[in-house]
């Protein structure tokens, strides 16, 4: 029989294969955590370019749409701005010769009881300089009303004095715009803990991105000779930036932190 | 010799790290590439905004009045607009009335191919026709003395021009032959003739500004709207057909075409200019042209020359030979009271046709403008969706 070479490891094979398996184990693991690291960290950087890409688009569009001569700005401060904010939109197809209530065809959403409304009103159709824009506040809508060319349309019962009394077919014409709207402050506010850019409507606090740095949002007010101002009335852009940070440390141990910038010129 | 298999773990470990490795790459490389696409997505979003904003200002500076007014109250028409190698545009114009209009824009990027394309978004912007209110109260308006002599004559009677029945949606509407500050001023010599409703009727309030303000317009708009400015002198004739390859060739590049008022089939007969003379001109040996006419001097018209639609001159207005001929409205300021003298075959006769024409095919007289305030809409914004 033969029994051939039966020889076992030996103490220096093993010690040798113990050095060299735990250098590769922890070179492997080495790769592994920094390459874990370098994920979290880009998480983080993603998530914060998200954050401040997806703020800037909502204030972009809420802002871009308010009238600084109609003094849709109600508050400004380098943190926060209240607006007014358009919510529905429709042009007048009906108008009795008495006032309140007025015809009108939407776009997009239902105006709804309670909207706050601005009207257009022409006057004197061959001049300019008497146009002006009516507020009002709708007590009542019937959403059964029909329009030109059959469309669907809603009756619009504006009940304050003065403005019904200004809703004539003589003063708000047909095709004149009406907008509902609703006061907004956009802004930093802190949630939970955590700096949020956020809507206020009244109490209520809407978290809409975040979370951000504790400067993480500035308003900027800049008229249209460029010079910053503290004036509503002469806001002609506003720059915004928003600047996002993490919990997340990066290589230099600094939290992961992201910063965008934009310009919103006002339409209106 | 035997020798059994001796394997170690150094394989597996290694293989299995390579795994961990290579889905740590692919997680960081499907987490780039889904940023990168965020980013391409919001670069797309603003240009199909940016889209629709060109849109709506090609919109508004090529009014087409004449087919918009033609809508019915509430009529809408619609038209797609090619922007190569970045998208389309459509475009729905709403008449509201007369004078409002609803301008709807839908922009979609059509660069990037089947991957990046389709990104849309509409905005809307109430609009309003301002047209300059430039109604000459008389066939001559002027001050100062003023006499006809020879065969010239004045007519406030309403007149169609030839050939233009059927660009005259107003109705007629007769005026006075001569208003002027003074009526004691006015004299006929011979078989000059002066008529009207009335012929001669006198207004003692007629200042400068009878000449420089008109509506909402003033002397200073109009002239800066001008599209053929001309510095004055002599001019000894006029290029109304002025065409290239079918097309009306206009502007200060062509500042002797004003437009072809006696051919409704030219290439020219909508061309209506702002003509402004920024001294004293002579206009002589013929020359037809239409629109409105602006004088900072003083104006002489020494023979066949026909104008159709207003003249303003903030001089004195003279005329002589024979073949002048205005049909419109001419209204002379005079403001030093130089004695004016119509002489000759010279006719001046109302004509609200002219007037009416000369405003309307005018971009810079009828312009469409968005409403003073809040006439600006982002309609993707409010969607019901």
């Amino acid at each position: 029989m033969n029994t051939g070479d039966k020889r076992g490891f030996t103490l220096v094979e093993m010690m040798i294969v113990a050095v060299v398996g735990a250098m590769v184990v922890g070179a492997t693991y080495q790769i592994l955590l920094s390459s874990q690291r370098a994920m979290t960290v880009q998480t983080a950087q993603v998530q914060g370019q998200q954050a401040v890409r997806a703020g800037l688009d909502i204030l972009t569009s809420e802002l871009r749409e308010i009238s600084r001569s109609e003094g849709d700005i109600l508050n400004m401060a380098p943190n926060r701005v209240e607006v007014r904010a358009m919510r529905a939109f429709g042009s007048v197809c009906g108008v009795a010769a008495t006032g309140s209530p007025i015809l009108v065809q939407k776009v997009g959403r239902f105006f709804e009881d309670g909207d706050s409304i601005m009207v257009f009103a022409d006057n004197n159709p061959d001049l300019v300089s008497d146009d002006t824009i009516l507020p009002g506040l709708v007590s009542t809508i019937d959403k059964t009303q029909t329009c030109f060319g059959g469309e669907a349309a809603q009756l619009l019962t504006v009940p304050a004095l003065a403005v019904a009394a200004a809703l004539t077919d003589d003063t708000v014409r047909l095709g004149a715009p009406v907008r509902a709207f609703t006061r907004y402050t956009y802004g930093l506010y802190s949630v939970d803990g955590d700096d949020y850019l956020a809507r206020k409507s009244g109490v209520t606090i809407a978290p809409l991105v975040g979370p951000l740095a504790p400067n993480g949002v500035s308003f900027t007010y800049v008229d249209s000779l460029g010079s910053v101002t503290t004036n509503p009335r002469a806001v002609s852009r506003i720059e915004v930036t928003l600047r996002s940070e993490s919990s997340v440390l990066n290589q230099q141990g600094r939290p992961v932190a992201g910063s965008l910038s934009t310009a919103i010129y006002l339409r209106n | 010799m035997e020798q059994k298999e001796q394997r170690g773990f150094a394989l597996p470990v290694a293989v299995f790290a390579l795994v961990i490795v290579g889905v740590i790459t692919t997680g960081g490389f499907f987490m780039a590439r889904q940023e990168g696409r965020i980013g391409v997505a919001s670069e797309y979003a603003g240009m199909a905004f940016y889209l629709s904003e060109r849109g709506l200002v090609d919109a508004m500076d090529n009014w087409n009045r004449d087919l918009y007014g033609a809508l019915p109250d509430w009529g809408d028409t619609t038209f797609t607009r090619d922007y190569t190698g970045l998208g389309q545009v459509t475009t729905r114009i709403t008449r509201m009335t007369d004078l409002l209009y609803f301008v709807d824009v839908d922009g979609t990027v059509t660069r990037g191919g089947a991957m990046r394309s389709g990104a849309s978004r509409r905005v809307g912007v109430t609009t309003r026709l301002v047209i300059a209110e430039i109604d000459p109260p008389a066939a001559l308006t002027t001050r100062g003395t003023t006499s006809l002599s020879g065969t010239a004559e004045v007519h406030g009677e309403d007149e169609i021009p030839g050939g233009w029945g059927g660009f005259c949606p107003d109705p007629l509407e007769d005026k006075p032959g001569i208003l002027t500050d003074n009526s004691s001023q006015v004299s006929t010599i011979g078989a000059a003739e002066i008529t009207g409703d009335p012929d001669v009727v006198e207004d003692t309030s007629i200042d400068d500004e009878t000449f420089t303000d008109f509506g909402e317009l003033d002397w200073d708009d109009l002239t800066e709207w001008a599209n053929i400015r001309l510095s004055g002198g002599t001019l000894t004739t006029l290029e109304p057909d002025s065409t290239f390859a079918g097309d009306c060739r206009t502007g200060q590049a062509f500042p002797l075409n004003w437009g072809n008022p006696e051919n409704p089939g030219a290439a020219c007969f909508d061309w209506f200019p702002i003509v402004h003379i920024t001294g004293s001109a002579n206009i002589q040996s013929g020359g037809v042209g239409q629109g409105l006419l602006l004088v900072d001097g003083d104006l002489e018209l020494r023979g066949d020359f026909v104008f159709y639609g207003i003249i303003i001159v903030q001089g004195s207005i003279a005329t002589q030979g024979q073949g002048n001929r205005v049909l419109g409205g001419v209204m002379a300021s005079n403001a030093d009271f130089e004695s004016q003298a119509f002489t000759g075959g010279s006719v001046v006769t109302n004509s609200t046709c002219a007037v009416t024409r000369a405003i309307r095919n005018n971009s810079g007289l009828t312009r469409v403008r968005p409403l003073v305030a809040r006439s600006w809409v982002d309609l993707s914004a409010i969607s019901e969706s």
